[in-house]
């Protein structure tokens, strides 16, 4: 299915790693409406994170094992497109900021992603700006990355995301390594960013930070059941 | 202080590493370590890390010129034990000259630690090295502390079990090594695929060529850095042959 309303659709997928036996998921349906937040909840283990994978290619592109169904980013299947024409429709954010970040200032950092998408400096330099102020982190700029707080630094891994100017974001449980003031903050960012029009997907086990949420979707028993 | 372009300061430092190597005389490597501390002073280089970095290998000092002594009969004797030199002049040198050679290319070292990690892979591209291989040492260089902090972890964790390794054999030390060495190796891996995943998500390698914000550019002060490295390197391999 790739109805025009919807941005993301998962139709009846099920899938289960090379190296396992057992199923993590079966026969998943999953649409994501454009302009929406959806959050997805679950306990450990029960395979947030391999979703997010399935969502976003990763899965099969870099993690092998047996899908069937179907999933669609723009009505296009996501397991035959290519890495980078995902990236510019697609940013994610995973849990870890320290794996993400590889540059030694902020302005370096944002400025990855572009470069790889060969934009010339004078967009490159926008991309960067209008990151940091989607984000609210413009004086840290010239900050080194290593120097922020964990928090501080989870922002610049959205900022950088930002700047390839993807529609749909997934985040991947950003909040579990920063303290209840960075939580906030982060929050904020998304609450921003659905303000212009972007859709978001947050995968988290803490049920508290789901007040945002338009749609909450529970993963148990290799289920997705929508709750919200 | 004067901010050079890493790529001239490359150039410095590979001039005055290759002195440190080749040279033998002792008073010309005394010259070129006089040389590499005032650079490093220049360029705003960390010497008291680079000169606290030497500390350990102090002490290989006498263990050369010991060795050197006992074989090597060159020089006049300082120090003998049952008629075996302990101590010659010779062996003296060749322990100093060992101690000038590690301070000339740790101090050098840290003229390059004077240009961040994006800096120096700018200087590389500029220098025709392709991207990849210049983003993954300067990769390489930014997570090695990751990996130091795996292994404290690691030893912090065994010590909180109870275990004190200077108590125990060397036989048993090994072993317990062994044991973590597993569990830091696989650490290290999946951090290594994480990094990489993101890397991906961002475009690494989407397209064949990519551009760059950082753009470096030589002034003045680079060309006479250049020039004065190419000066120091022919007169001192001119003045080594000769004293030879």
């Amino acid at each position: 299915m790739s109805d025009k309303k919807y941005i993301l659709t998962a139709e009846k997928v099920s899938f289960r790693y090379s190296s396992e036996k057992e199923f993590i998921f079966q026969d998943i349906d999953l649409n994501i409406s454009r302009g929406s937040i959806v959050a997805i909840t679950g306990k450990s283990g029960q395979g947030k994170t391999t979703l997010c994978y399935l969502l976003s290619g990763i899965i099969p592109r870099v993690y092998k094992g047996e899908i069937t169904g179907s999933i669609s980013l723009y009505g296009e299947n996501v397991s035959k497109m290519k890495a980078e024409s995902i990236s510019s429709k697609l940013g994610i954010v995973f849990q870890d900021p320290e794996t993400q970040l590889f540059m030694p200032e902020v302005e370096d950092e944002l400025a990855f992603a572009p470069e790889n998408f060969c934009f010339d400096r004078d967009e490159i330099d926008k991309r960067i700006s209008g990151s940091l102020r989607a984000v609210g982190i413009e004086n840290f700029r010239h900050h080194e990355t290593a120097t922020l707080s964990g928090g501080q630094k989870q922002l610049v891994t959205i900022a950088s995301v930002l700047t390839m100017n993807p529609d749909l974001l997934i985040f991947d449980e950003i909040t579990a390594q920063v303290d209840k003031r960075s939580k906030q903050a982060v929050m904020d960012v998304i609450s921003s960013l659905k303000n212009e029009n972007k859709t978001v997907i947050m995968v988290d086990h803490d049920i508290t930070s789901l007040e945002l949420a338009d749609e909450v979707y529970h993963i148990q028993n290799h289920k997705l059941s929508r709750t919200k | 202080m004067k901010k050079f372009d890493p790529r001239s300061k490359l150039i410095f430092v590979i001039a005055v590493s290759s002195l440190g190597v080749f040279i033998k005389d002792l008073y010309l490597l005394s010259a070129v370590t006089i040389l590499s501390l005032a650079a490093a002073q220049m360029t705003g280089g960390n010497i008291i890390r680079g000169i606290r970095k030497l500390k350990t290998l102090y002490a290989m000092i006498i263990v050369i010129a010991v060795l050197q002594s006992i074989f090597n009969n060159e020089g006049r004797v300082l120090f003998e034990l049952f008629e075996i030199p302990l101590m010659t002049t010779a062996g003296l040198e060749r322990g100093i000259e060992f101690i000038l050679r590690m301070t000339i290319i740790i101090i050098s070292a840290t003229i390059i630690t004077t240009s961040t990690s994006r800096e120096m892979i700018q200087g590389l591209v500029q220098l025709k090295i392709p991207y990849e291989i210049a983003f993954l040492v300067s990769l390489g260089i930014r997570f090695l502390p990751m990996l130091t902090e795996e292994i404290k972890d690691s030893f912090t964790a065994l010590k909180l079990r109870g275990v004190v390794l200077k108590n125990i054999s060397l036989k048993k030390k090994i072993r317990i090594i062994t044991y973590l060495f597993l569990p830091v190796i696989a650490g290290t891996i999946k951090k290594a695929e994480k990094i990489a995943l993101s890397m991906e998500t961002k475009g690494f390698r989407a397209k064949k060529h990519r551009t760059s914000y950082l753009i470096l550019k030589y002034s003045k002060s680079d060309y006479y850095l250049i020039a004065f490295s190419m000066i120091i390197l022919l007169t001192f391999t001119y003045l080594n042959n000769k004293l030879k």
